[in-house]
């Protein structure tokens, strides 16, 4: 049983992490949940469902037959999610390198590096996307994963489609 | 007066600082090479055109990565293993990372005393840069893998649309063979 005084050691460290006590701290941690939204399906809206339904005729025009509406609205559909995961990858490298660090909270700024040390002289892009991959990197890892899984849904529907 | 605002157009796939127009151009030579027949098949050569163009993104960040990291390794190098005094290290690297001839000798010169080339400097910033290497090498793994999966997409598509050939072939067989047989008369013997 704990003692007197490590209640008392509990309830003062308790105090120490109960969370963000500034407003910006409070408005940050209520975005904890909130990534990139990509593990959440796209959101079925009249636009989504009208890009579902022009890839899904471009799949049927272009195959002949072989593939009929209801089968080309799944792979259209897992396509777009596809294209969803790759347009978030793009623009994550964009954000970053336009100033800052993705949504600050899952991009891990990649190097301390030592003030001592001037900038090498590279060519000014190169040299800036290099930083911002950098920068970026931990969540290209995550949005790396969502672009494989994404990936393996299409070509799961595509293949049990016609394994049947 | 209303300011007019040019947006470029967002492609999925391009940054800012890439060229969308040699996005295409390299998208086009894969689709020429895959020559995709159908919406599906463009799906995988697209697939196929984003892992190369990504695998050439994440190379040259890597590059870039190392030269980043040369500074600070000749700095290390020179103040902390070859005893350099820490002032006269730090104007020596950036006199070198400005590609001055009079410190690029310098630092040569010091490195030879220590049985060293420019080499060591390399080393040095590979190492420093090694978990980020190491994380675009895993990105380089999945996106290669990403690349062989398109291709043996289209395999297994082509592979479907043989098979469905083959299967109206032989229908069509069947059928003439059947018409064939209806339309042959019993012969009468004796």
């Amino acid at each position: 049983m704990a003692s007197e005084r490590q209640i008392a050691a509990n309830r003062t460290n308790s105090r120490k992490s109960a969370g963000p006590k500034s407003r910006a701290g409070k408005a940050r941690a209520t975005q904890n949940a909130y990534r990139h939204g990509l593990a959440a399906p796209a959101p079925v809206d009249a636009n989504w469902i009208e890009k579902v339904e022009i890839l899904a005729s471009e799949i049927v025009n272009s195959t002949a037959g072989l593939v009929d509406l209801g089968r080309a609205r799944w792979i259209a559909s897992a396509e777009l999610e596809v294209q969803r995961v790759r347009a978030t990858i793009t623009a994550t490298i964009s954000q970053t390198f336009a100033g800052g660090d993705h949504e600050g909270r899952w991009v891990a700024i990649a190097s301390s590096r030592n003030a001592a040390t001037p900038v090498p002289p590279l060519e000014e892009g190169a040299h800036q996307m290099a930083g911002a991959i950098q920068r970026a990197l931990s969540a290209l890892r995550i949005l790396d994963r969502y672009e494989r899984r994404a990936i393996a849904r299409r070509d799961k529907v595509i293949r049990t489609l016609f394994e049947t | 007066m209303k300011r007019v605002r040019l947006l470029r157009k967002i492609s999925p796939f391009v940054l800012p600082t890439e060229s969308e127009e040699r996005f295409d151009d390299e998208r086009r030579s894969i689709f020429a090479a895959v020559k995709p027949r159908n919406r599906i098949e463009q799906m995988y050569a697209d697939d196929i055109s984003c892992s190369s163009w990504r695998t050439q993104r994440l190379s040259r960040a890597a590059n870039a990565i190392i030269k980043l990291a040369l500074p600070e390794s000749l700095f290390v190098l020179l103040s902390q293993q070859l005893d350099v005094e820490r002032s006269h290290a730090q104007k020596l690297v950036a006199a070198w990372s400005n590609g001055d001839p009079g410190a690029k000798a310098e630092v040569l010169s010091i490195l030879g005393e220590h049985g060293l080339d420019e080499s060591a400097i390399e080393a040095g910033a590979i190492i420093a840069s090694l978990p980020n290497l190491a994380a675009i090498e895993q990105l380089l793994a999945s996106n290669a893998s990403r690349r062989d999966k398109g291709l043996s997409g289209i395999a297994f598509w082509r592979e479907i649309e043989a098979r469905q050939a083959q299967i109206v072939a032989n229908q069509k067989k069947v059928a003439q063979i059947e018409d064939a047989s209806r339309n042959l008369r019993p012969v009468k013997h004796g």
